[in-house]
C-alpha cells in the first residue's frame, strides 16, 4: 500500500518550497519506480505562510499537480493542522481501497520559518490591528479572540500543562522526563537535527517560552516536505496495512468546550480504534510540546488521565524500554516542519515499519500506533499500521 | 437580532463597561461568543444578558513579550457559566493562579473600542 516515500528537514532551507517539494516527490517516485503520469490522485494540505511565505493560495492540490505535470482525477485537501499529514495518509489508503484512485502522492509539510520573519521584518506588521483582524481569519469569533496578547499556540497547550499540573499533580521536572527519553532515541537517529546530552535538569533550567512550558519542551520551527505514495501495486517496501483507524473533530472554541482542557479528542478517536495497545511495538505520537505526548499517552487509555506523571517515572518510554515511544526523537528533536509534526511521526512509523531507522531501530516492529493532533487539540487521528496476514 | 447587530451591541456594551453574554430562551444555555443562534439547538430566541464580571481563572499561562513585558493569558470561568479567553492584568503575578478569583475590567484595545480584560480580586 505504501510504495515510495522520501523527505527532507533543514532549519531553514535556501530555496522555495517547490523546490523542496519537486526534491522529496521526484526521490518518493524514483522508490516507486514511477513516473508523474503514473499519479491519478494528489492530496495535499495547507496553512498560510507555509508556500514561501504567501498568505493565501487558492487551490493547493491544483498548484501543486500542475507544477509538477500530474493530472490527477482525485484530490483533497485536508485541513487538520497538525494531524493532516496522518489523516491524509488514511485517505490516500480508503481512496486506493474503493477505487477512486490507484496511485495518490500525499505532500505536506513548507517553510514554517518564513512566518516569523515575515511577522517581525515584513509588512504584515505594519497593518493596523483592525486591518489584521479583517484579512487574517480562523475562526467566527476572531475579533473576540485575536485582540487579546498571546503566543498561540503555544500559550494554550501552556494553559494544559499548567491545568494539568494544578488539577493531577504533574511536575515540570515529569514532563522534562519526556522530552529526555525523546532525546535519547534522537541521539542514536542519524536524521535528528537537535542532539546531545540532555538531563532533566537542562530542561527545567531551559528559558521559560510560557509558563510552565519551557524552551526545551517546544518544538523549533524548521523548513521541511515529506512525500508518499499510497497505491495499488507491489513495491520494495514491506506490505502495509492501516488495521485499525479513528479521528474526531472537536471544531469548538476551546474556551467553549463542554470537556476539561486537559483532555485531546484522543480520548474519542482511540475509541474506533479495534486492537489491543499491549501489542503495540512502537508509540508515535504527535509532540510539538511535552505536554501533548502526555496527554495523548493517557487519552489512549495507557494509563488514567492525571497519572502520566507517575507512569514517565515509572516505564522507560525509550527505544530499550517497554513502551517505545517517539523512536526517532520525535519533533522535540526532528524540529517542527511547516508548523506539522504530523509529518514527523507519520514518517518515523513508515521507517520502523520497514526496518529502515538507522541507529535507533525497534526491533520487531510488526505494529505501529500513529497518534496525530491538530489545532487547539481541534483534531485527532489514531492509526495501528501493520500487515494484514 | 442578526449576527452584525448582536456584535455591535457587545461592542456598545464593551465601551459601557459592561459584560455581555447570551442565554437561549428555547434550551437555557449560556454562551460568550456572539451568535445569532444557540449552538446547542439552533434556536433564535436568545437574548443579550450583563453578566457580573465575576469568576475564576480556569487555567493561565505567562510570557514575556518582546517589549520585555510579562503578559498574561487565561481562560476566565465566569460566575453565570460561560468561559471567556481575555488577557489577565495584574501588579501582582503571584496573586495570579488556577481558581483564583477575578474580575472584568474595560480597556481600549483598539482606537475607540474597549474591551474585557480581567484583573485578580485581592
Ligand atoms: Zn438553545
Amino acid at each position: 500500500m505504501l510504495l515510495g516515500f522520501s523527505s527532507k528537514y533543514e532549519k531553514v532551507y535556501q530555496g522555495s518550497v517547490l523546490d523542496l517539494i519537486a526534491e522529496t516527490v521526484g526521490e518518493s517516485l524514483d522508490m516507486a519506480k514511477l513516473e508523474p503520469k503514473d499519479i491519478d490522485g494528489v492530496i495535499t494540505t495547507w496553512l498560510p505562510w507555509i508556500f514561501d511565505g504567501t498568505l493565501a493560495i487558492g487551490f493547493p492540490e491544483n498548484y501543486i499537480s500542475e507544477y509538477l505535470g500530474i493530472k490527477p482525477r482525485f484530490t483533497d485537501l485536508v485541513q487538520y493542522g497538525g494531524a493532516s499529514a496522518v489523516e491524509m495518509f488514511y485517505r490516500a489508503y480508503k481512496a486506493v481501497k474503493s477505487g477512486e484512485a490507484d496511485r495518490v502522492l500525499c505532500i505536506v509539510g513548507g517553510k514554517g520559518t518564513l512566518m516569523k520573519k515575515q511577522l517581525r521584518e515584513g509588512g504584515v506588521e505594519k497593518l493596523s490591528e483592525v486591518e489584521l483582524l479583517n484579512i487574517l481569519r480562523n475562526n467566527p469569533f476572531d475579533e473576540f479572540i485575536r485582540i487579546y496578547r498571546d503566543m498561540d499556540p503555544i500559550s494554550f497547550y501552556a494553559m494544559v500543562a499548567a491545568r494539568h499540573s494544578k488539577l493531577y499533580g504533574t511536575t515540570d521536572e515529569q514532563r522534562a522526563l519526556l522530552a529526555v527519553q525523546q532525546r535519547y532515541n534522537a541521539n542514536s537517529n542519524e536524521r535528528a537535527l537537535f542532539k546531545g546530552p540532555l538531563t532533566v535538569k537542562d530542561v527545567t533550567n531551559s528559558r521559560v517560552v510560557s509558563t510552565p512550558l519551557r524552551l526545551l519542551e517546544i518544538t523549533y520551527p524548521i523548513d521541511g516536505v515529506l512525500a508518499f505514495i499510497v497505491g495499488k501495486g507491489t513495491s520494495q517496501l514491506r506490505s502495509m496495512d492501516i488495521i485499525s483507524y479513528g479521528d474526531v473533530v472537536w471544531p469548538e472554541f476551546f474556551a467553549e468546550r463542554d470537556i476539561d482542557i486537559v483532555y485531546t479528542p484522543t480520548v474519542e478517536s482511540v475509541k474506533k480504534i479495534d486492537f489491543n495497545l499491549n501489542k503495540i511495538d512502537a508509540f508515535e505520537i504527535y509532540d510539538a510540546f511535552t505536554i501533548m505526548v502526555l496527554t495523548e499517552l493517557e487519552d489512549l487509555g495507557l494509563i488514567e488521565k492525571g497519572k502520566i506523571g507517575k507512569f514517565v517515572e515509572e516505564n522507560d518510554l525509550t527505544i530499550k524500554g517497554n513502551i517505545p515511544v517517539n523512536t526517532g526523537g520525535g519533533s522535540l528533536n526532528m524540529g517542527q516542519p511547516a508548523y506539522m509534526s504530523g509529518i514527523i511521526v507519520l514518517e518515523e512509523a513508515f521507517l520502523q515499519f520497514n526496518n529502515m531507522a538507522k541507529g535507533n531501530q525497534v526491533s520487531g516492529a510488526d505494529h505501529i500506533l500513529v497518534n496525530g493532533l491538530g489545532g487547539w487539540n481541534t483534531h485527532a487521528i489514531t492509526l495501528v499500521i501493520g500487515e494484514k496476514k | 437580532m442578526n449576527l452584525n447587530e448582536i456584535i455591535q451591541t457587545y461592542y456598545e456594551y464593551f465601551n459601557k463597561e459592561k459584560l455581555p453574554y447570551i442565554k437561549c430562551a428555547n434550551c437555557g444555555y449560556v454562551f460568550y461568543y456572539p451568535r445569532g443562534i444557540c449552538p446547542k439547538c439552533l434556536s433564535k430566541k436568545l437574548s443579550i444578558m450583563e453578566s457580573k464580571g465575576e469568576g475564576e481563572i480556569y487555567s493561565e499561562t505567562k510570557f514575556v513579550n518582546e517589549r520585555g513585558q510579562v503578559v498574561i493569558v487565561g481562560l476566565i470561568k465566569l460566575e453565570e457559566g460561560f468561559i471567556v479567553y481575555a488577557n489577565i492584568l495584574t501588579d501582582r503575578l503571584e496573586n495570579v493562579s488556577i481558581n483564583r478569583k477575578v474580575k472584568v475590567e474595560f480597556k481600549e484595545a483598539i482606537k475607540g473600542q474597549k474591551f474585557p480584560f480581567f484583573t485578580t480580586i485581592s
